[in-house]
């Protein structure tokens, strides 16, 4: 006997009118036994899933205990076919079971898929932090690619898959028969066109053989239904299966049933991922499949959320809209408005023509808010315990909307809650994003404000941005591998991350984690890695992020009970790191001022190091200053930097400036490099050293001084020197010439302001304009 | 023929009789081809209807008009809002042309349209001569397309003074106009409707009020996104225009391509490959501005030029065209093909130095 005997319905996933047409049949054939696609070794769930207390959207997870953390899900809506059915066998009694492949071979096909290409839609699915939705339908429905959907809708007149989709499946009031016999139509000439690919033909023999195991166990074919995808049934229908060489062996994992979101569900694409109007979908299904009572309810909420946010919308523009989605479907040969006919009536009319409205309001609208929920019959691992608990002890949200949090960490129960948050983002959970620490929160972080920088020892404030996804539910239950508790999770993984550290910067940067985090064990091992990194490195911009990290932990860890036991190590750490990367700065600053660029940076850092910090020699770095200052062989603009640096911590006096810039400048035959260390020198803060008439003098000289020709060459060094300076600067910078200018002579004046007449220059007001003319043409 | 320009409905006879010779669809009432036709007659045909073949009217989404003419079936009137030079007029004018079969029902919004323009006015010599009757009354396109139950067009909506769109409430509510003089009523016969175009640029010079608001579907023409789109309705205007005037020689494909090329990236302030930021002339770089830049370099090169039309008629025709707002812009042209199109080649080159040459 074979599998084509049996009642074969096939579906799309998530589809209302799959789900209603189903259930008629169900309720006429009153089968004894219920095959649904789904992996087979998750019938244990199902009694979760029937469970009273399940509120869809609702997702079975399957996650790795072993290995690379990895997982799949298999979500379900309220109108899945699949829920509906597994809903319909609990109701009448009779059994059902999940039939397709197990989810470790799934897992297995995921993964060598992930290993073979490398191609974009694949890094989709493992960029979900490994909560891809690489379901069941992403292998078996899709034999063929977006494009081809794309074209089967443009073939039809319609713009794309989804339109076309509702315009021959949804909306159409079919009978189950006839809704059966479409879509199984619709499944062989798409089978016809494209390929079908090998793990969804290995699939088609799964699922087959168990449909025959089942008839074996005596049960005979009209009391059988299977629910399966399309093109599953399509191919079981057709002619004999072809052989396969055998799935891959299964991966170890587990599974559970998760809850999920209609926001994640709508933004998975394609033919069974997910729908792009899940909350209207619902609607429909619950309103009896009636698809233009749902459009006027959805519209009249439109209205009145338009009316809320104070847009002049009336009733009679719901009635047109209404009416105008209406004459759209049947201008377009449709039986009822779907999502398309939707919007463009709402939007000619309750928009009044702006598309904003539409993208703002009524997408959230379709889409809805809701989240799954679970009842008792759905155990929880100990990190989701943990986590339920977190959220609970700190009265944190989980819904799947972003919401900010200010956490005021001179509070021990706002600390504890800071700890638990740092903990999740360590495990790499996704909920708790770090949003800065400033005053105000809209300003987001500082560029180098991080997490886990090295300014997060000494804040009293911290925001963060919470939501939950399902890709929370994943991460908590993939983390699992990690260990039974959060605290256990973030001791691996910042283990292996010290572990895979190559630079003294990383290794600090773990230590300043494993502060947060409270974990003892990494806070030793990354002091090792530190100490290891910082004598082998040999990036400066490396070692002075690494002394910036240690000497913050000198400064604020004395308040963390776990770092006073080191706090020696980390004292000399310190040392030891300031002290090699003055030594290999001079290493880094050959080139051109491109690649000095991260020197340049680590030599503010650390002079910052050698003026606030007791224990950095700032000797030894006023020396190191100097050499390069002087050096003519290194490149130009650190030596601007060291230059600017020395004046304003006063080791140079304002003569021995003025010498060095005169040197420095009067370099009338290598413009390029005079310039270079202009720029270098106003890096610094151009501000303070502008407010210097001497210094302004300088470079006025070297300026007059200068032949065209240099000049044209200089030009765009100098463009760039002078660009970095702000407005306040520009006017110091200008009120020193005009004064240095009139305090010479009217002539000297003139020569700087062409074709000035004297009359004009002997009014200073005027040679300002004219000096500021001058000023932003060389600008 | 010697007319310049016919109306849609004299120019285009041919297609809309082919159309309504095989249309058997519902029409509204009044309506000269069914609302399926009129979208075939305003989208174009890639097969030959009753062996007319119908061209594209309208090139971009075939939604925008749909909803378009579900609205005009309906007792709602149609705005047609959107920058300068989307083809809102033409889109307007098509439609009326196919739906009522006349184009020239229109009103033209300026500061100086007063109530008049839109109700009735007097032939004041026989009004003095005979007192107020049917045969003084001069009626506005309005009316006559109440009487007629035809479509009406308001252009350049936001232009009139707030006074006359509130008369244009009254008359888009009750569907009736009222002549005291003579103690009579004119009430629109069915078909009766108003196409109305706004420029969105105008937002601010008379804003629309709510009440006017409220009276109409909108629909927002977009500005041609697709390069090649653009391409294509610039090639094809350009043709027309040529064909209408009798002047101009075809100017090559390449030279079109360009030609929108320099509208898009200035009108985005960015290279099409996004790599270099430029800075977007005050002017509007409308799809109808580069017809018309394209159609004047034709004559150029066919009067004073060598016969082709080239990169150097077009930096020409285009200084024109753009320093419309202020000079300014012809700056931003030059420092454009400085900074952008260096490094191109073929028509690029000449279209260089003809810039360059533009002092």
């Amino acid at each position: 006997m074979s599998a084509a005997a049996i009642h074969l319905f096939p579906v799309r996933h998530h589809s209302p009118r799959a789900a209603a047409c189903l259930r008629a049949l169900l309720d006429q054939v009153r089968p004894r036994l219920l095959l649904i696609e789904g992996p087979s070794d998750a019938n244990a769930l199902i009694p979760v899933l029937t469970d009273a207390q399940t509120e869809p959207p609702v997702a079975i997870l399957a996650y790795r205990t072993e290995g690379e953390p990895q997982s799949a899900m298999w979500p379900f809506a309220r109108y899945s076919p699949e829920f509906q059915a597994l809903l319909w066998a609990h109701e009448n009694g009779a059994e059902a079971r999940f039939i397709d492949w197990p989810a470790g071979v799934a897992l297995a096909v995921d993964a060598s898929r992930a290993d073979d290409e490398d191609d974009d839609e694949d890094d989709e699915d493992d960029d979900d932090d490994g909560a891809g939705e690489a379901d069941q339908s992403d292998s078996a429905d899709q034999p063929t690619t977006q494009e081809h959907y794309q074209q089967l809708a443009e073939q039809f007149g319609l713009r794309h898959f989804d339109e076309f989709w509702d315009a021959w499946f949804e909306t159409p009031q079919y009978q189950p028969e006839g809704f059966a016999a479409a879509l199984t139509a619709y499944a062989e000439w798409t089978a016809g066109s494209g390929g079908r690919d090998q793990s969804s033909a290995q699939r088609d023999l799964y699922m087959a053989a168990r449909i025959e195991a089942a008839l074996g166990e005596g049960y005979a074919p009209n009391e059988v239904v299977a629910v399966l995808g399309a093109a599953h049934v399509a191919a079981l229908l057709g002619a004999e299966l072809p052989t396969q060489p055998p799935p891959p062996a299964a991966l170890s994992c587990a599974l559970a049933v998760v809850p999920y979101s209609y926001p994640r569900l709508s933004e998975a694409s394609g033919y069974g991922a997910g729908n792009r109007a899940p909350w209207y979908y619902e609607r429909v299904y619950q309103g009896e499949l009636d698809f233009a009572r749902a459009t006027l309810v959805v519209l009249l909420e439109f209205a009145a959320s338009m009316r809320l946010r104070g847009f002049a919308v009336s009733l009679a523009d719901v009635i047109e809209a209404y009416r105008l989605s209406l004459s759209l479907a049947a201008m377009r040969d449709k039986s009822a408005p779907g999502v398309d006919e939707l919007a463009e009536a709402a939007q000619a009319t309750l928009a009044r023509g702006e598309a904003a409205p539409i993208r703002e309001f009524l997408q959230p609208l379709l889409i809805g808010k809701r989240i799954g929920k679970l009842g008792a019959a759905a155990g929880k691992n100990s990190l989701q315990r943990e986590f339920a608990e977190g959220l609970a002890e700190f009265g944190l949200p989980s819904a799947d909307e972003a919401e900010t949090l200010t956490l005021r960490l001179t509070d021990s129960k706002h600390a504890a809650a800071s700890l638990f948050l740092h903990r999740l983002r360590v495990s790499d959970v996704p909920y708790a994003s770090y949003a800065g620490s400033q005053s105000v929160v809209s300003r987001g972080p500082d560029s180098d404000d991080e997490a886990g920088g090295y300014a997060a020892l000494n804040r009293s404030r911290e925001h963060w941005e919470l939501q939950w996804t399902p890709a929370t539910e994943v991460a908590l239950a993939e983390r699992v591998i990690y260990g039974e508790r959060f605290d256990q999770v973030c001791q691996r993984r910042l283990s292996e991350a010290i572990g895979g550290a190559s630079h003294a910067a990383d290794a600090t940067r773990l230590l300043i984690d494993a502060v947060l985090t409270d974990c003892s064990g990494a806070i030793a091992s990354a002091l090792d890695a530190a100490e290891r990194l910082s004598s082998l490195d040999d990036d400066v911009a490396s070692l002075a992020q690494a002394a910036r990290t240690l000497a913050a932990l000198t400064s604020f860890g004395s308040s963390r009970p776990l770092l006073k036991q080191v706090g020696n190590t980390v004292e000399r750490l310190l040392v030891g790191t300031y002290t090699r990367a003055i030594l290999r700065l001079e290493a880094a600053l050959g080139g051109d001022a491109e690649a000095t660029q991260p020197a340049r940076a680590a030599m503010l850092v650390i002079n910052e190091l050698a003026l606030s910090q007791a224990l950095c020699d700032r000797q030894r770095w006023i020396q190191a200053l100097a050499e390069i200052a002087a050096d003519q062989s290194l490149e130009a603009s650190a030596s601007g930097v060291a230059c600017a640096l020395l004046y304003l911590s006063r080791e140079l006096s304002e003569e021995q400036l003025r010498e060095l810039l005169a040197g420095r400048l009067g370099d009338v035959l290598n413009p390029s490099r005079a310039a270079d260390f202009l720029a270098g020198f106003f890096e610094v803060n151009a501000l303070v050293l502008l407010k210097n008439r001497e210094i302004v003098a300088a470079l006025s000289d070297f300026l007059s001084a200068l032949e065209p020709e240099h000049f044209r060459d200089a030009l765009p060094a100098l463009r760039r020197a002078f660009a970095l300076l702000g407005a306040s600067e520009r006017r110091f910078l200008t009120e020193h010439l005009v004064a240095l200018h009139a305090a010479a002579a009217p002539a000297a004046g003139a020569a700087v302001i062409s074709a000035a007449d004297s009359a004009a220059l002997a009014d200073l007001g005027d040679a300002l304009g004219d000096a500021l003319d001058d000023l932003d043409d060389l600008l | 023929m010697s007319e310049l320009r016919l109306p849609a409905e004299l120019k285009y006879a041919a297609e809309i009789a082919a159309l309504a010779a095989v249309d058997d669809a519902a029409k509204p009432p009044q309506w000269k081809l069914s609302p399926k036709a009129v979208l075939t007659y305003v989208m174009g045909s890639d097969k030959p209807v009753n062996g007319v073949s119908i061209s594209a009217k309208y090139i971009g989404d075939p939604a925008l008009v749909q909803v378009a003419i579900a609205t005009l079936a309906s007792d709602r009137a149609l705005m047609l809002a959107g920058e300068p030079g989307t083809a809102k007029s033409w889109l307007s004018e098509h439609l009326s042309a196919a739906i009522s079969g006349d184009s020239l029902l229109t009103v033209q919004g300026t500061a100086g349209t007063s109530e008049e323009h839109l109700k009735y006015g007097w032939n004041y010599a026989l009004l003095l001569a005979e007192g107020p009757s049917e045969k003084a009354l001069v009626p506005s396109p309005i009316l006559r397309a109440m009487r007629a139950g035809q479509i009406a067009r308001v252009e350049e909506i936001t232009r009139t003074s707030p006074e006359v769109q509130d008369a244009l409430i009254s008359i888009l509510s009750e569907k009736q106009i009222a002549i005291p003089e003579l103690n009579d009523t004119v009430s629109a016969q069915r078909g009766f409707s108003i196409i109305a175009t706004a420029n969105t640029r105008d937002r601010g010079v008379n804003e629309m009020s709510a009440a006017l608001k409220r009276r109409f579907n909108f629909v927002t023409v977009p500005v041609v996104e697709s390069l090649e789109q653009e391409i294509t309705i610039v090639q094809q205007r350009e043709a027309q225009l040529r064909s209408d005037y009798q002047v101009g020689v075809a100017p090559p494909e390449e030279l079109t391509r360009m030609l929108v090329t320099v509208f898009k990236e200035l009108r985005a302030g960015a290279t099409l490959d996004g790599k270099t930021k430029l800075r977007s002339p005050s002017g509007v770089l409308s799809t109808a501005e580069a017809i018309s830049v394209l159609f004047n370099s034709g004559i150029l090169a066919q009067s004073f030029g060598s016969g082709t039309t080239g990169g150097a008629e077009l930096a020409r025709s285009m200084s024109g065209a753009l320093a419309k707002e202020s000079a300014d812009d012809l700056k931003i042209l030059r420092e454009y093909v400085e900074t952008a199109t260096k490094g191109r080649s073929g028509a690029w080159k000449a279209f260089q130095q003809g810039v360059k040459q533009l002092g």
